[in-house]
């Protein structure tokens, strides 16, 4: 239970998170800041690199580790965003979407150069899903999430499962259960598609 | 089936072994649904999504850590020191030039050409750049001093200057434009210049157009000097004969130029205005409204190409520049 509360407290946090104070001293030059930043924003930006570069997982994490080290070298130019969020994932979007562009050597991609309109949109539409998918993720007990990670984002069976965690194959089938109800009922209490 | 939403699909196993891929009977089923149900197609690509996002986020959590590691070895390696480009002497001469404006201030103004100014400028511990009413661009060094005459405008244009600026000037033949330094007067044609007074000496570089020098301490304008481009006059004070003339390199004055750029919520427009006189290039800004946006950055003798980035980077654009690089598209 006390882990429960953990993870509910860590999801509250996200959004206590103190964007522009933690941009001013990430600017400063505080290297706190700029760790404090990246693990802030690390997944989320992985996840949506891997959406628009489907596959390229490795390529996509060396791009981010480098896009931060970017945006640090630059620090003292930069100013404060009004969404830095958004900010942060178009900007990245488009060095992502460049950089394989080089690396493939052609321009047989779309170059994505939208208007930053619709980027916004896009960019806040995937915020909204990250943020559907965390809180669903983030409501399980670590050995719930353990066994849904491994069963439907792994995809393995459930007889592997059980091999894997030493355990019965009936403890699977229930962490599973109970695993997927917690997600419907997350799921369910937030009303963010009408689709 | 029921009502779904994406949400709740993408939490239901056979759904989540479809966009794995991991069971065929389920891939089956769930294609067969999607050709039942065509109008369903946008909600079982948002489920679709929602299920990827899933995957890659349970990796991402995965791989932080490594990930923070490699961050910190980073920021645990040494800094290794950015060449820096070496100020040129004729740089650093200008620079000293802060530390004789004080004395500037005891030159005698002519009684002749009276200025009442009506907006009095001073660069005090950075350079400073200004956008006066008709466009023209003034890059003002540290220390200096600008005053824009009352009617600015109305059928002339006079500024008087006390230290070193840089003037782009907006062509406008009817209201010739004009700086008034210590005992001279210096007219533009449309033009950019630099003059730098001190109390020891008066010195213009032009870079465009043509600029004509005349002392107005006495009765009446005594003409000293027409310049063009290239042309560099340096006077003492109270000299009324024209003397040596000499040129200066485009490059000394371009570096003077890049030496330091300070934007703090400047408009865009300003910004961009400023960064035209700098570099001497034209800037189009297209599909935006750039009365929007403001920019903040500050620069020291950087190159174009790397101030363009990180303006870019800030407004979330992309810039081109032309063949003959003599124009910068952002959009």
């Amino acid at each position: 239970m006390g882990k429960q509360t953990d993870q509910q407290t860590k999801v509250l946090s996200l959004h206590m998170f103190d964007e522009r104070h933690i941009w001013a001293r990430f600017c400063e030059g505080e290297k706190a800041a700029f760790r404090e930043l990246y693990d802030h924003f690390y997944t989320r930006m992985f996840v949506w690199g891997c959406k628009w570069l489907k596959g390229e997982e490795a390529f996509v994490r060396d791009t981010l580790h480098d896009f931060f080290i970017y945006l640090w070298e630059r620090r003292t130019r930069l100013s404060q965003p009004a969404h830095l969020s958004a900010y942060l994932l178009t900007s990245f979007k488009r060095r992502l979407t460049d950089g394989w562009e080089k690396e493939l050597q052609s321009s047989g991609l779309d170059n994505l150069a939208d208007q930053s309109e619709s980027d916004m949109t896009e960019a806040e539409t995937f915020s909204a899903q990250f943020a559907l998918v965390q809180a669903a993720l983030a409501n399980l007990s670590p050995a719930q999430r353990e066994v849904i990670e491994m069963r439907y984002l792994a995809g393995m069976s459930p007889e592997q499962i059980a091999a894997h965690k030493n355990t019965s194959l009936r403890t699977v089938y229930n962490l599973m259960h109970r695993g997927i109800t917690q997600l419907r009922r997350q799921v369910g209490s937030q009303h963010l598609f009408f689709l | 089936m029921g009502e779904f939403t994406a949400a709740k699909l993408a939490t239901l196993p056979s759904f989540i072994n479809y966009c794995h891929g991991t069971d065929r009977a389920d891939a089956a089923y769930w294609e067969r649904y999607l050709q039942e149900h065509p109008a369903k197609a946008p909600m079982i690509a948002e489920a679709r999504e929602l299920v990827n996002i899933g995957s890659w986020m349970v990796r991402g959590e995965k791989e932080k850590s490594a990930a923070l590691d490699r961050l910190d070895a980073y920021l645990a390696a040494p800094v290794v020191a950015r060449s820096r480009r070496r100020y040129l002497p004729y740089v650093a001469a200008a620079a000293s030039v802060a530390v004789l404006i004080a004395a500037a201030i005891f030159l005698t103004r002519p009684k002749h050409a009276p200025i009442a100014p009506v907006i009095e400028t001073a660069a005090q511990n950075a350079r400073k750049n200004l956008l006066l009413p008709d466009s023209s661009v003034v890059l003002l060094e540290h220390g200096t001093l600008v005053e824009l005459e009352n009617d600015y405008g109305n059928h002339r244009r006079l500024v008087r200057l006390e230290g070193t600026a840089y003037f782009k000037v907006v062509q406008d033949p009817r209201k010739p434009f004009s700086v008034l330094a210590g005992e001279y007067l210096i007219t533009a044609l449309g033009t950019s210049f630099r003059v730098s007074i001190r109390p020891d000496s008066l010195q213009v570089l032009l870079e465009e157009g043509k600029v004509k020098v005349e002392y107005v301490a006495g009765k009446k304008p005594e003409l000293i000097a027409v310049l063009g481009p290239s042309d560099r006059l340096d006077l003492r004070p109270g000299a009324t004969a024209a003397p040596q003339r000499g040129t200066f390199r485009a490059a000394e004055l371009h570096t003077w130029k890049a030496e330091e750029i300070v934007f703090d919520n400047t408009p865009l427009t300003e910004a961009v205005r400023q960064l035209e006189a700098v570099y001497n290039i034209r800037i189009a800004l297209q599909d935006f409204d750039p009365k929007k946006e403001t920019f903040s950055g500050r620069f020291r003798n950087d190159r174009l190409t790397e101030v363009l980035e990180v303006l870019c980077f800030t407004l979330n654009k992309r810039y081109e520049i032309n063949e003959d690089s003599t124009e910068i598209i952002i959009h």
